[in-house]
């Protein structure tokens, strides 16, 4: 049984290991054999593509010192620092986008792989990174270039600069980065695993645990009918640490016409948001909420 | 030809948090409007709303009267610039103006002719051949605005386009945009936080807040007829002075009674707020820096200096042109933009006039205007 694609695939497997094969016509040539030959052509394939070394190793399914034969085997030269990006779309990934993505780096210090139909993860030898700023502006270049050229959004996780040996661990944490992101800050596009805040501890507790925290602690808090505008006042305040001046400065309002906000709120919820305690309890609440929202619609 | 219709526009994240309320408006065919608001307050958003970047939770986007909704990025003809103008470091100006146009497929000549064609308007032709490291950070935007114009699109999307420029380039791009928005004719939608640039640069701005339009108008409508308090002290700077005023009679007219001094309020503002009840209630005064005098300077000027405030001059900031007075007065902070012929300095106990024919009223509880 000799076929084209028998023809094909020897061809193939000439072209990747220079190395003229025959099938003598006398010889018993089933479908196992056909298999076996696309086997060799795969595992020469996959030799011949450090994203693929870097693939597996990143997902532990090869060594440290596996990867480091296989990248001598085919003269690829690991970089010392690399930078591990994940970039996730909304619908399946384009073949813009791909072109996108490869026309960002020299092909010789970076490769790109699709981890799934919607998400890819690029490494690339480190980019001229020195602080987080960076990283981030990095990120939203990338971001905004998928937006304007192949007009796809796209999110954007990232842990931090590591060698070969650290790469699994910071792949494992962009991963997580991406997750939590999603969950705690959907509005956002960039993640860093390092500043995720709270949201990396409550990811890891279970949703009965924090639906109950909601209940026993936050009673008097129905954070469903909480308007857009009031929450928003609430974060600036928060987030400029209880600063009443300051946060009427950012919000544009007059500082009585915070106080008033804040004391209406007092008088629906019965908490103090001027007080310490209750600001991180509302904080906590607020955070769990959009957690166990975002379990209930299935993400 | 590019009318866009936003009707009653909502963006709710999966989160349950909603980015944009019922938000309606109609841009017109070659208008250039501005959106601005703090962060936060949903303007990228509905502009990635009208290119199809983020979904449309409930409402209808009309392209020339045909339904966005569910068409596809790509298939809205659409050019978006935004902030990180990222290029492509290994390719060439022109390669990296030409490659939007080689990822659709455009025939080699077509690009070519487009590309020298924005090179042209961009003033780039020097540079066509240079790598992104070798331009200046103005030069670099340029390269990216050429991106968008070789798309031809029927509307330009910027979202802080200039945010990355220094100050001084950044009043070099805005003159640089404007021109370019004359040139090409097209529709443009340009989002900021910066309300000197959407002043400076808009024919319409709509000014946003908690995703909400507070008010969508004229510059100089916004700056002299303030819908409501934030639009009011978003727009202009410094920002208008604040402080709360109890409305009272005397005589056959109003007066706002501010700490411990009583302003006359024109007939026609005295009328609108008898009107609508606030007689014997405490509501908003604003009045802005540039309406509190020297009263020496006042007189000059023609303006009754009975209306007066009386405070300790904190800090004095002389600009040149024109000197900043910081004070305090009934609990709140107050600015004063005065002439540098002022006698005023800091320490001195000084008397501010205000004219109050510029004063605005806002109710205490809604921040809507009362007088305008």
């Amino acid at each position: 049984m000799k076929t084209n694609s028998v023809d094909s695939l020897l061809e193939t497997l000439y072209e990747l290991s220079g190395i003229h094969f025959s099938i003598d016509n006398e010889t018993d040539f089933d479908e196992s054999n056909v298999k076996r030959i696309d086997e060799l052509v795969t595992r020469l394939r996959s030799k011949l593509s450090p994203a693929q070394l870097m693939e597996r190793y990143i997902n532990g399914l090869m060594g440290l010192d596996e990867i480091i034969t296989g990248a001598h085997d085919i003269h690829f030269e690991i970089p010392p620092l690399m930078d591990l990006m994940i970039i996730s779309f909304k619908e399946t990934i384009t073949s813009e986008a791909i072109s996108v993505i490869n026309s960002l780096y020299d092909p010789s210090n970076g490769f790109m792989f699709k981890k799934d139909n919607h998400t890819c993860v690029l490494i690339h030898s480190a980019f001229d990174i020195t602080s987080v700023d960076n990283y981030i502006k990095t990120c939203s270049s990338i971001r905004d270039m998928l937006n304007t050229e192949a007009m796809v959004n796209a999110r954007i996780a990232f842990d931090r600069t590591s060698t070969l040996k650290e790469l699994p661990i910071v792949y494992q944490h962009t991963e997580t980065a991406l997750k939590i992101g999603y969950i705690f800050d959907p509005d956002k596009t960039i993640y860093n695993y390092h500043n995720l805040g709270l949201g990396k501890l409550l990811y890891n507790l279970p949703t009965d645990v924090c639906a109950n925290f909601l209940k026993d602690s936050l009673p008097d808090v129905d954070f469903s009918t909480i308007d857009n505008e009031t929450l928003n006042i609430i974060t600036t305040f928060l987030d400029n640490g209880l600063n009443l001046a300051e946060t009427a400065r950012i919000l544009y309002m007059h500082r009585n016409t915070l106080v008033y906000r804040l004391e209406k709120f007092k008088n629906q919820t019965n908490l103090d948001l001027k007080q310490f305690d209750d600001a991180v309890l509302f904080r906590i609440g607020t955070m769990i909420y959009k957690y166990l929202k975002t379990k209930e619609n299935g993400n | 030809m590019a009318n866009i219709k936003l009707e009653n526009i909502t963006k709710v994240y999966d989160s349950g948090v909603t980015a944009v309320k019922d938000f309606n408006l109609d841009i017109k065919d070659k208008e250039f409007i501005i959106f601005v608001g703090p962060s936060g307050c949903g303007k990228s958003t509905t502009l990635r709303m009208i290119a199809g970047l983020e979904d449309i939770s409930a409402g209808t986007l009309k392209i020339d009267d045909k339904v966005m909704n569910n068409v596809e990025p790509k298939d809205r003809d659409i050019a978006m610039v935004f902030q990180n103008y990222a290029l492509y470091p290994h390719m060439t100006v022109y390669d990296n103006m030409a490659f939007g146009l080689k990822l659709r497929k455009t025939p080699k000549d077509e690009i070519d002719k487009k590309v020298h064609e924005a090179a042209e308007i961009l003033g780039l032709v020097p540079y066509l051949d240079r790598k992104p490291k070798a331009l200046s950070g103005g030069q670099r935007q340029r390269v990216a605005m050429g991106r968008a114009i070789v798309r031809n699109p029927k509307v330009f999307l910027m979202d802080e386009p200039l945010s990355n420029l220094d100050a001084k380039l950044r009043v070099q791009m805005r003159i640089e945009i404007s021109k370019l928005h004359e040139k090409l004719g097209a529709t443009m939608i340009y989002v900021t936080h910066d309300q000197t640039e959407a002043m400076t640069l808009g024919t319409r701005i709509v000014v946003m807040k908690d995703g909400v339009i507070q008010q969508t108008d004229t510059p100089q409508n916004l700056y002299q007829k303030p819908a409501n308090l934030f639009v009011a002290g978003f727009i202009g700077s410094p920002q208008m002075n604040f402080v709360d005023a109890e409305i009272l009679k005397e005589g056959t007219g109003l007066v706002a009674k501010v700490g411990d001094s009583k302003l006359s309020i024109p007939a026609e503002k005295a009328k609108a707020l008898e009107d609508q009840g606030y007689v014997g209630k405490t509501v908003v005064l604003g009045i802005r820096p540039e309406h509190l005098f020297d009263p020496a300077l006042a007189k000059v000027e023609g303006i009754d200096t009975n209306n007066k405030i009386s405070s300790t001059i904190r800090v004095y900031e002389l600009l040149g042109a024109e000197v900043f007075l910081y004070f305090d007065y009934a609990g709140t902070q107050m600015t004063a933009r005065v002439d540098p012929k002022t006698t005023a300095k800091s320490g001195d106990h000084f008397d501010f006039v205000l004219d109050m024919s510029m004063a605005h009223f806002f109710d205490k509880e809604t921040e809507k205007t009362i007088t305008n």
